[in-house]
């Protein structure tokens, strides 16, 4: 295999379909992947930032501190796991940063005109979103989000962790996500997890939010089997969740990856494993997950690429 | 939509616009006669002031025209108060709201089917998914 699909993240471990909370330990404990599409991903970020600052951020008022943790948090990681791209210099009051990569200096203080989430998320690939815990209940309270698959922190701002998740089919009102909030609530600080969520998505594009679906939902009605396997990504988001302790807060970060479809031949396993999960997978999900309008196209490119 | 009792407050904080008065008032004498401390606000001006000086422990109920409720929500929101620290109620057109998924712009629905979002135009299917802090229905496309 190539070195880029060597650090893919594969998602499927079984060859069906079905919800789990497949959680796993986070080791070692850091929050942040530094890739070869920083430079390329960060452009692309801070544009969004510019230009749909509406949609790609939001913040209720009483996040402030745990956003300065993450600040601390992230900035701590930076510069211990990439020493050759990141500095930092933590004074009482503020927060000096160098980013080499994108020859930034950032100062964060409390007078800085950016929210300390939104300042810290123009130098990190990851999306971030900021749960609040209280009153028993888990609250997305903030979130700087670029790389959206088909939903809108616009909207899911100050919404629970249960109703955040309503429009799931087969997840909303089962066991399973009851559990999983209740493990997220129990979660210690300094003892991270990490799980991989996985969708489809039309051509090479991270930015899918709700707000835009108009425009790239309509590529879906252009796959066929010939072009499903170069247009059709597999989408991978890595996700890991971070007690912060001082607000006790949750911080959730995602950092997508995607890979066309036809990269799968180069590791005959996964090739495999995809085609069978995708048959197995409820018509409900598939078209929750936007592969509805092509699946059919899809399943007759993977039994051609087989073949091959 | 009507208020719901919350008990073992501090104080009951009681704020209406115009279009809000009445159902207030009939919240206010259903209070009083429980002999709960109260305090009222009427009107948008001084509204921050009075909220931004209360204690914590208060609880806030709001009445207020339908389409001035959300901004109301979001001030209090800004002052400190959570979603659980308060209720409101949207008067006038007496439909619940649609968020639009493109512009994010909130307006009431008029029918069970399809809406046409005022600000950008998009047709919207009524979802079963609703915001409380918008307090709202999400508006998904229909096209």
């Amino acid at each position: 295999m190539s070195s880029d699909l060597n650090r893919f993240p594969f998602p499927l471990e079984e060859d069906s379909f079905r919800y789990t909370n497949n959680s796993v330990p986070l080791e070692p404990p850091v929050c942040v992947d530094v890739t070869a599409e920083y430079k390329e991903e960060i452009k692309l970020k801070r544009l969004l930032l510019e230009q749909h600052p509406e949609r790609c951020y939001r913040s209720l008022p009483h996040t402030y501190e745990a956003q300065r943790e993450v600040v601390d948090l992230l900035t701590n990681e930076l510069s211990r796991e990439y020493p050759q791209f990141f500095t930092m210099e933590r004074t009482k009051n503020k927060t000096l940063f160098q980013n080499r990569l994108t020859n930034d200096f950032e100062s964060f203080n409390r007078s800085h005109p950016q929210e300390p989430l939104n300042q810290i998320g123009r130098h990190v690939q990851e999306d971030l979103l900021l749960l609040t815990q209280r009153d028993g209940e888990l609250y997305l309270d903030a979130g700087q989000l670029c790389f959206p698959s088909n939903w809108s922190l616009a909207f899911n701002i100050g919404m629970a962790f249960k109703i955040i998740h309503d429009p799931v089919p087969g997840l909303s009102r089962s066991r399973l996500l009851e559990k999983i909030r209740k493990f997220i609530m129990r979660i210690e600080p300094g003892k991270p997890w990490t799980r991989k969520n996985w969708s489809l998505t039309v051509d090479h594009q991270l930015n899918t939010p709700l707000e835009t679906l108009t425009s790239w939902g309509k590529k879906r009605k252009e796959i066929t089997s010939e072009n499903a396997g170069d247009r059709i990504h597999l989408r991978v988001e890595v996700q890991k969740l971070f007690r912060l302790p001082a607000t006790n807060s949750i911080l959730f970060s995602i950092h997508t990856h995607l890979l066309p479809i036809r990269r799968l031949r180069e590791n005959p396993e996964w090739l495999r494993r995809f085609q069978s999960v995708l048959h197995d997978i409820p018509s409900n999900v598939a078209t929750y997950k936007g592969m509805g309008t092509y699946k059919k196209a899809l399943l007759q490119y993977l039994e051609t690429a087989f073949q091959a | 939509m009507k208020f719901s009792f919350v008990p073992n407050k501090r104080l009951y904080l009681l704020f209406a616009d115009e279009a809000g008065l009445e159902s207030m008032q009939a919240w206010r004498d259903k209070l009083a006669v429980m002999g709960l401390p109260l305090e009222c606000h009427r009107g948008e001006k001084g509204m921050k002031k009075w909220l931004a000086c209360q204690k914590m422990g208060s609880y806030l109920y709001g009445a207020a025209s339908g389409e001035k409720v959300h901004r109301f929500i979001q001030i209090a929101e800004d002052i400190g108060f959570s979603l659980e620290e308060m209720q409101w109620v949207g008067i006038g057109s007496g439909n619940p709201f649609i968020f639009c998924s493109k512009c994010h712009n909130i307006q009431p629905i008029t029918n069970n089917e399809a809406v046409i979002c005022k600000h950008c135009r998009l047709s919207l299917s009524v979802t079963g998914h609703y915001s409380a802090y918008h307090q709202a229905y999400l508006g998904y496309p229909s096209e």
